[in-house]
């Protein structure tokens, strides 16, 4: 489980977070929305380990997220940041593989590369696994970045169950490879893998999300959910924009439709 | 390669010697008796003027291709070099304040400090810079890399007016001086340089490999790279300490020789692709091959005089680049970032 009581952060007299408490458990899949400069990336640096928060607690499989070294936390949570610049021309193969850098002792294995393998499947990459990253789109490129977090957290840790964080992870994809994106994460969860995943795009949060958070201004404005948490009213509240919900015809999840 | 340059080298220049004599004269100094004669001049110069020459070569050449390969690596910018973050800048201040005020100095100091003088204050100066800049740069124990680059700029311009300041208070025999020094040569290599250089550069080619995959993560950025578990704040003092300490030896032994640092993981790169596994350890290599190639040059093509071997690598070595990357170019790969 990950938990986290009452986090704030200031940065230079700013105050970017404030008392906001969350929990994602082992198999779950919790969504951060709102609008632009509402902390959730700051959120998703915190409990990643990135940065120490200014006040507040946070727990990762019941052990406070300090007293793990930064190997034994590299062993059990992987990240997929916004976008990576990688100027170098590694192949794709050798960027994902860097994924598998903290569960090496000495040299790659064949067992290191069979992983990488199966990660650049699950992601629709694997025709591209001897081209230079370079020369790849910003669509593919965050493709195999997912593959190189998957490859990271590919099988289970001896230490607990294992966490993705994913900040705007569809950025750059495609209506297909969004959702791609999303059952891949879905997938990982099924085998209780517990996901953050910041997300700009709401009607992706109601349909794969567990819960939903809402923040706003650095607080947590709604937290639930997808049904209980997506209403006209809060929407128009926090995004000051008017919208219709429906229903997904299918998924029977909320389908947020703005209005004029 | 690196043998065979290294032979080549041992065996050009005023004093021949062919390679069965020099076999042979390397072996009588390990203990064994080859059939292969050879006269005591040949001895006296393989022995007390080539070998140190050649092991020094050897040495710099390693440790400046492969703090350039490492820097390339921290600074995740090709164009990344150890003069960058004002390693080489430090010492060339230190240098020339050194020829231009230290005469007066020297003479109360006595023989042996004369002798070791120019390659301490070179030595002082590059570790001073470093520390300038890693202080700079280094808030609640946390170094930002880009600030570290702008410090090492202005670090750079700093040590740059003041080493012009005592230029223009340098009489003409001192400004040769000087000259020559920042031009590099590695005519002053004695054993005695061979022995007081190996332990800072032999020092960053232990360890500095070590930290391949380190830095191979770090290309991705420094937050994933904590993300995959690397101490990115150990790593990075590891990396400016082994530097500065292997460049502030190697200038303070031969000047500054530039190119060597700045190309060579270049090259690698064209040859073997990015990995950081490979290019480290080759960067070494074959960085101590061209430094001894560019040497043996310097001292044979304008004999009995000596070019500074600065000369050599700038004007062999740049042309040589400019055609590599038209080549890259026109092959439309993006060898080069």
């Amino acid at each position: 489980m990950l938990e986290a009581f009452s986090i704030s952060v200031q940065v230079g007299g700013k105050r970017l977070v404030h008392g906001v408490s969350v929990e994602v458990p082992p198999g779950h899949l919790l969504a951060v929305v709102g609008p632009n400069g509402a902390g959730k990336s700051t959120l998703l640096r915190v409990l990643s380990g990135e940065h120490a928060p200014t006040s507040g607690q946070i727990c990762l499989n019941e052990t406070e997220l300090h007293r793990w070294s930064a190997k034994q936390l590299a062993q059990m949570r992987a990240v997929l940041p916004q976008d990576s610049s990688l100027s170098f021309p590694f192949r794709v193969l050798d960027v994902v593989l860097i994924g598998r850098t903290p569960h090496l002792r000495s040299a790659e294995t064949p067992h290191d590369y069979a992983i990488v393998d199966q990660a650049l499947r699950a992601v629709d990459m694997s025709e591209f696994g001897r081209r230079p990253y370079t020369t790849l789109s910003g669509g593919e490129k965050q493709r195999v970045q997912l593959a190189r977090v998957l490859a990271q957290i590919w099988e289970e840790s001896p230490l607990g169950p294992r966490y993705l964080f994913l900040d705007e992870p569809t950025n750059n994809l495609d209506i297909a490879h969004q959702h791609r994106m999303m059952r891949v994460a879905r997938s990982l969860k099924d085998q209780g893998v517990g996901i953050l995943a910041v997300l700009h795009d709401l009607n992706l949060a109601a349909q794969y999300a567990d819960k939903i958070m809402l923040m706003q201004n650095g607080q947590v404005s709604a937290n639930g959910f997808p049904s209980d948490v997506l209403t006209p009213n809060r929407i128009k509240e926090v995004f000051m924009i008017p919208v219709k919900v429906i229903q997904h015809p299918t998924a029977f999840c909320p389908v947020i439709v703005p209005v004029p | 390669m690196l043998l065979l340059t290294s032979a080549m080298g041992i065996a050009t220049g005023a004093v021949t010697v062919s390679p069965s004599q020099l076999i042979a004269i390397l072996a009588q100094s390990a203990g064994l008796d080859f059939p292969w004669t050879y006269d005591a001049r040949q001895e006296a110069v393989v022995i007390a003027i080539r070998l140190p020459r050649i092991l020094l070569g050897l040495l710099i050449g390693s440790g400046l291709a492969l703090s350039g390969a490492t820097m390339q690596g921290l600074f995740r910018n090709p164009l990344a070099d150890p003069g960058l973050i004002g390693i080489s800048s430090g010492a060339a201040l230190a240098v020339t304040a050194w020829i231009v005020l230290g005469g007066p100095l020297m003479e109360l100091a006595g023989a042996f400090l004369s002798y070791a003088s120019l390659p301490l204050a070179a030595f002082i100066g590059s570790i001073v810079a470093t520390l300038i800049v890693y202080r700079l740069s280094t808030q609640n124990g946390r170094t930002i890399v880009s600030t570290m680059l702008l410090a090492g700029i202005a670090v750079n311009a700093l040590a740059g007016a003041g080493a012009g300041f005592f230029v223009l208070l340098a009489t003409d025999d001192q400004l040769r001086d000087i000259v020559f020094w920042s031009l590099g040569s590695l005519g002053g290599a004695t054993w005695r340089a061979v022995l007081t250089t190996v332990p800072f550069v032999g020092l960053a080619i232990l360890a500095l490999p070590r930290l391949a995959r380190s830095l191979n993560a770090l290309l991705l950025g420094e937050a994933e790279a904590t993300h995959l578990g690397i101490s990115i704040e150990q790593v990075k003092r590891v990396i400016v300490v082994l530097t500065a300490l292997a460049v502030g030896a190697s200038v303070a032994a031969a000047g500054s020789i530039g190119f060597v640092g700045l190309v060579v993981p270049h090259l690698l790169r064209l040859m073997v692709g990015p990995k950081h596994r490979l290019v480290l350890p080759g960067s070494a290599l074959l960085g101590a091959t061209i430094l001894v190639g560019a040497d043996t040059i310097a001292r044979t093509i304008i004999a009995p005089a000596e070019l500074p071997i600065g000369i050599v690598t700038a004007s062999l070595g740049a042309p040589f680049f400019l055609w590599l990357l038209l080549r890259v170019r026109h092959q439309g790969e993006s060898g080069l970032a």
